[in-house]
């Protein structure tokens, strides 16, 4: 029982990443992905690198799944047919939702609707105020009634969200009672359950989105272990969740709502080991896969995490590590809008039918086949994946669909696709730094992802990031950040009282009572009978403002000056300025839960005995064809340096080094892109 | 690679007598009496040393004034560049000095990688920082490749194939580290330059002689290096000086240096005479200990270097099997179970004596002061900005370091022993 192994399902691969815990032996493998049943190409994946490797199932000791069901479900419409109860008087919320507008100057942009059709929004008599009492007793007939509607319309869940359940669960908690009777077999969720904070909106939508991805989940998770049991392989796999924790299938099963992008938290996770191995406070982490771009920032040695966010333009709010994602990946498709202009993405060839030039029935000239075009991508190489690809016909749906529509030559519209797709994605990495007071001058860019390393030295550039870092297996990064993830549950409270006049002990108070329900439901036992740590959060805003700002509260007596501090620090980093002396306001006390587990070795780098350089091959650089060495990045010996232009192969990526930078070979082996000094 | 060292201690007679020629052998003014051992870091200085750079650095004037006392500079000086070429085996020529190995790196580097378009500069990862970092940085400014030959982790030592498969025709140079500071590891010098010199005879070969310097004879004119390099201080003298011969070649390539100076004339600016004094104070030495030790005794100044140095060997080989294999009741340095050494286990073959090691357990930083509690003064070294690389590719983060010199005697061998044991012993 030595090998853990993370699976990580990404739109176009399932990449595997297993270590042997003993010796620190690292393996990893790469699977298409099979959207219809992801648990498919999971087995498989595992299946064939025991295989390979001659790994008995019976040694694995773990393993780590991070899943796009949920997410999938959410974005393609596809959960469960759910309804949801509320007070009588609210029906709309879900469907007005806020009142900003998501498209400003869109005279005729619509709110997406919400995941319960309306006809399946009911409400019931009940009312609690915002100080807990019971104005108005839950009207148990009222709700016998809906029961038996829901019945006859056949749902498979239901989220019931009151007023102020927060404060107050009794109604919400009655409700669940009178269904469980009335509609057996039918999950059940409560909103005060999902998130005990303050703004019904948002409540009453992370409960229905997860009554509307619970029975997906809970089925695809059932399936899944059952598909484990038959090939032999562990049956209780770990779930990563949005707050780059995991937690055991079965609280996945309940809480999907909490695996809701929590696709690319493996990778901040994975960057946050790669920042404490090398020394770097701050670092950028960005996952370019086959469709999306997620990007991150760790800074002073910590993940930015967030308490809002949304999903598909609906509200989520389950704590999560901070990810900004856009739709440019290597198989963003590139294309002329109506106004003429080339574009690459969001849409995306995904894994079927895939780029041109891998010959699966693909027309559409993607990135990929982009790179593939300028020499960056080989045709074809025993490293970068082994797989053979379509060169001819990349530079013919090229010429096709876009050069001579837009006069320009292939390679000149093969670099349009670059340029754009890499506009996309500058302009994500702005907005999580300079939109929010950080100066991308002061951050390591750590690129990864099938598709990263071919565009980190042009991202870096263009954001005015001094380095790239990519790691040894930038491929599977993502999937080895799961391995790193450790059992974490946070729970939330919404807490208003102005931090002037708080007692400091009632504050520590509250921090321990839901830490000691995060505990529970980590499984560390009430009595922490289970070694864990306690992180504690106060998210603070000025009084009569409406958004906050999170700040960790150290262990220990709490200071409530020091906190002030810290809010004033951070509103001043943020927006430049700050307000000294105006009153703040506590809005929710977060505590974070984390059980101690051994933690996973970074595997050593030991690279193999050959010569490194393995050929010469034109790429077009900087308006030209140039004769460019190519490099094998398994035989690099840390403290090599390449001077660019150059490509770095592997078989999970490729790695561009432009003509006026230099990529140097850390002691971890990372390899570390930075621009040549003017002599 | 040559044969093994000889095994012999010195006679119970000369010990006391070496000890006597060196400052603070018994103790130091802060910890009183001590055994120090941590020789890679720096040696003993020797009296003679410190009067002698008194005498010449007091002088009132500079060299190449008609005046008795500035006459007596310019030959110190002059003595002196004699002694280091002596020292090193080197032919009369350009005879480099500068504050540091570091400051040398840098300039030879520099000269050998000027003008080169698409070329590599080849090291390793047993170099220590001045030549790998060197190496690193100036590839960079210049767009060249830094490629890095592996250590050989058994041995704690460089291979010469390793470094011999890096090397092509656009080589600039090849940096090659004589003796590792941290393992211990001894590369056979000669056979890295002949297996480089087959495929890249361009190749500028820079040896970093800063560590073997006190351990071995160097014989840079027979290995056939471009240049070899080492630090006085670590061989008995003052800080603040290296030196280094160089090849014609290579003294030829374009450097830093005043315009109406002679191409092979590399010393910028006025030196401190007091340094090259002191240096022929540290040669003048090793022809008394070679005089001591060799039978008859050669006649010339390089044959008595020659005979002391081979007398250190030896002696210094009879201290290493002590102190990896015990002696006396005491268990060696591989007889407990909870040491890991890194390198060679053989006390001669391929190694000098500098030792690392680590203990399953035990922070290194804490060792070293419990040695030091026990009057025994070791060094860690820890992945910083000297030894991050190294140690890397040891697959440690840290190790202790014990590193014996010629005027250390069996007696402070068995009192590090002593000490391991003790810290080692069950609670």
């Amino acid at each position: 029982m030595t090998w853990r192994i993370g699976i990580d399902t990404g739109g176009t691969f399932t990449d595997l990443v297993g270590i042997n815990s003993a010796d620190g032996r690292l393996l990893f493998h790469k699977v298409h992905s099979t959207p219809h049943d992801p648990g498919e190409a999971l087995c498989t994946g595992v299946r064939q690198l025991c295989a390979r490797e001659g790994v008995a199932p019976a040694a694995i000791a773990l393993l780590i799944h991070g899943s796009t069901v949920a997410t999938n479900a959410v974005l393609e419409r596809k959960g469960a047919r759910t309804a949801f109860i509320t007070t009588a008087g609210f029906r709309d919320v879900l469907v007005i939702q806020r009142q900003n507008r998501p498209r400003l100057y869109d005279i005729r942009g619509r709110r997406p609707a919400p995941v319960v059709p309306r006809e399946l929004i009911c409400e019931v008599g009940e009312r609690i105020l915002g100080d807990g009492t019971v104005e108005t007793p839950l009207a148990a007939p009222e709700l016998a009634a809906v029961i038996e509607r829901l019945r006859a319309a056949r749902v498979e869940s239901v989220a019931v969200g009151f007023l102020n359940s927060y404060v107050n669960p009794a109604h919400e908690l009655a409700a669940r009672d009178q269904l469980a009777r009335g509609l057996p077999g039918v999950k059940v969720c409560l909103s005060h359950e999902v998130i005990r904070s303050q703004g019904e909106y948002e409540r009453f939508s992370t409960c229905a989105l997860n009554s509307y991805v619970q029975p997906k989940m809970q089925g695809y998770l059932d399936r899944l272990c059952g598909q484990l049991r038959a090939a032999g392989l562990p049956d209780a796999p770990f779930i990563m969740k949005s707050n780059g924790g995991m937690t055991t299938a079965a609280v996945a099963g309940e809480r999907s709502v909490e695996t809701l992008l929590s696709g690319p938290a493996g990778g901040v996770v994975a960057g946050l080991r790669l920042a404490a191995d090398t020394g770097r406070a701050n670092l950028i982490t960005a996952d370019v896969g086959g469709t999306s771009f997620d990007v991150s920032v760790i800074h002073g040695g910590r993940p930015a995490y967030a308490s809002r966010s949304e999903i598909n333009g609906l509200a989520l709010n389950v704590p999560m590590v901070d990810i900004h994602t856009v739709g440019a990946g290597g198989g963003s498709i590139g294309w002329i809008d109506a106004g003429g202009a080339l574009r690459a993405g969001p849409q995306s060839a995904g894994a079927v039918p895939g780029p041109v030039c891998y010959g699966r029935g693909g027309t559409e000239p993607t990135v990929t086949d982009a790179n593939l075009v300028l020499g960056r991508l080989a045709a074809r190489s025993n490293l970068a994946g082994g797989m053979d690809l379509d060169l001819a016909a990349a530079r013919e749906a090229v010429r096709v669909r876009l050069a001579d529509r837009l006069n320009l030559g292939v390679e000149e519209a093969a670099e349009g696709i670059i340029r754009v797709v890499n506009a996309r994605m500058t302009a994500a990495i702005r907005k999580l730094t300079v939109e929010r007071g950080h100066d991308p001058a002061q951050f390591s860019l750590c690129i990864f992802g099938g598709a990263g390393p071919l565009h980190g030295a042009e991202l870096a550039e263009e954001t005015g990031m001094a380095e790239v870092i990519v790691p040894v297996l930038p491929g599977v990064f993502s999937a080895f950040g799961l391995l790193l993830s450790e059992m974490r549950e946070e729970q939330m409270q919404t807490w208003l009282k102005p931090l002037a006049g708080t007692d400091a002990a009632e504050l520590a108070a509250r921090f321990d009572a839901l830490a000691r329900e995060a505990a529970v439901r980590l499984g560390a036992g009430a009595d922490g009978a289970r070694r864990h740590r306690v992180d504690r959060r106060l998210q603070l805003r000025f009084q009569g403002q409406s958004h906050t700002l999170a700040v960790d509260v150290p262990a220990g007596p709490i200071g409530l000056a020091a906190v002030a501090a810290q809010f004033h620090a951070a509103h001043r980093r943020l927006y430049g300025y700050t307000f000294e002396a105006d009153p703040i306001e506590i809005v929710t006390v977060w505590a974070v839960v984390t059980l101690d587990t051994p933690p996973t070795p970074t595997p050593p780098y030991v690279p193999a005995a050959r010569p490194s350089r393995i050929g010469e091959r034109p790429v077009y650089l900087e308006g030209r064809m140039v004769p460019t060495p190519v490099h094998d990045r398994f035989a690099l010996v840390p403290g090599t340096v390449i001077a660019g232009p150059a490509i770095i192969e592997q078989p999970d990526t490729t790695t561009l080094v432009l003509p006026h930078q230099h990529a140097a070979v850390d002691p971890q082996g990372n390899l570390v892109l930075r621009s040549r000094p003017r002599t | 690679m040559s044969d093994p060292a000889p095994e012999k201690l010195f006679s119970p007679a000369l010990q006391p007598a070496v000890r006597e020629r060196f400052l603070h052998a018994d103790g130091d003014p802060f910890t009183g009496p001590r055994a120090y051992l941590e020789n890679a870091g720096g040696g003993l200085t020797l009296k003679a040393v410190f009067a002698a750079d008194q005498r010449v650095g007091a002088l009132p004037d500079n060299a190449g004034r008609d005046n008795p006392a500035s006459r007596e500079v310019g030959r110190a000086i002059q003595a002196g560049r004699a002694d280091v070429a002596t020292f090193l085996g080197a032919p009369a020529g350009t005879i480099l000095s500068e504050q540091s190995t570091t400051a040398c790196a840098f300039r030879l580097l520099e000269a050998a990688a000027l003008g080169r378009r698409g070329g590599n500069l080849v090291c390793s990862q047993l170099d220590h920082a001045s030549f790998y970092d060197a190496a690193g940085i100036l590839a960079a400014r210049h767009g060249l490749e830094r490629r890095v030959a592996p250590l050989n982790r058994a041995t704690g030592a460089l291979d010469p194939d390793a470094v011999a498969a890096l090397v092509d025709a656009d080589t600039a140079a090849v940096t090659v580290i004589h003796a590792s500071n941290i393992t211990g590891g001894r590369t056979d010098l000669a056979a890295v330059a002949a297996r480089v010199r087959a495929r890249a005879p361009q190749a500028m070969i820079i040896a970093d002689g800063a560590q073997h310097a006190q351990h071995g004879l160097v014989d840079a004119a027979g290995c056939g290096v471009d240049a070899y390099v080492f630090s006085a201080y670590k061989i008995f003298s003052k800080p603040g000086f290296a030196f280094a011969c160089l090849s014609e070649r290579l003294a030829a390539r374009p450097h830093a240096q005043l315009a109406g100076k002679a191409a092979a004339d590399w010393d910028l600016g006025t030196r401190d005479p007091g340094g090259f004094a002191a240096f022929s104070a540290v040669v003048d030495y090793l022809c008394w200990l070679g005089a001591q030790t060799a039978a008859p005794a050669p006649a010339d100044r390089r044959g008595l270097v020659a005979a002391a140095m081979h007398a250190i060997e030896a002696h210094e080989a009879a201290l290493s099997r002590r102190l990896l294999h015990g002696a006396d009741g005491l268990p060696g340095l591989l007889a407990h179970a909870r040491v890991t050494l890194h390198g060679q286990r053989d006390h001669r073959a391929g190694r000098e004596a500098v030792f690392a090691f680590s203990v399953a357990g035990a922070p290194t930083g804490r060792l070293v002061q419990e040695f030091g509690r026990r009057g025994v003064i070791l060094h860690d070294r820890v992945s910083d900005a000297y030894s991050g690389h190294t140690l890397a590719a040891l697959g440690v983060r840290e190790v202790v370091r014990v590193s014996l010199a010629h005027y250390n005697t069996p007696a402070e061998v068995d009192a590090f022993l002593r000490a391991l044991r003790d810290l080692l012993a069950p609670a």
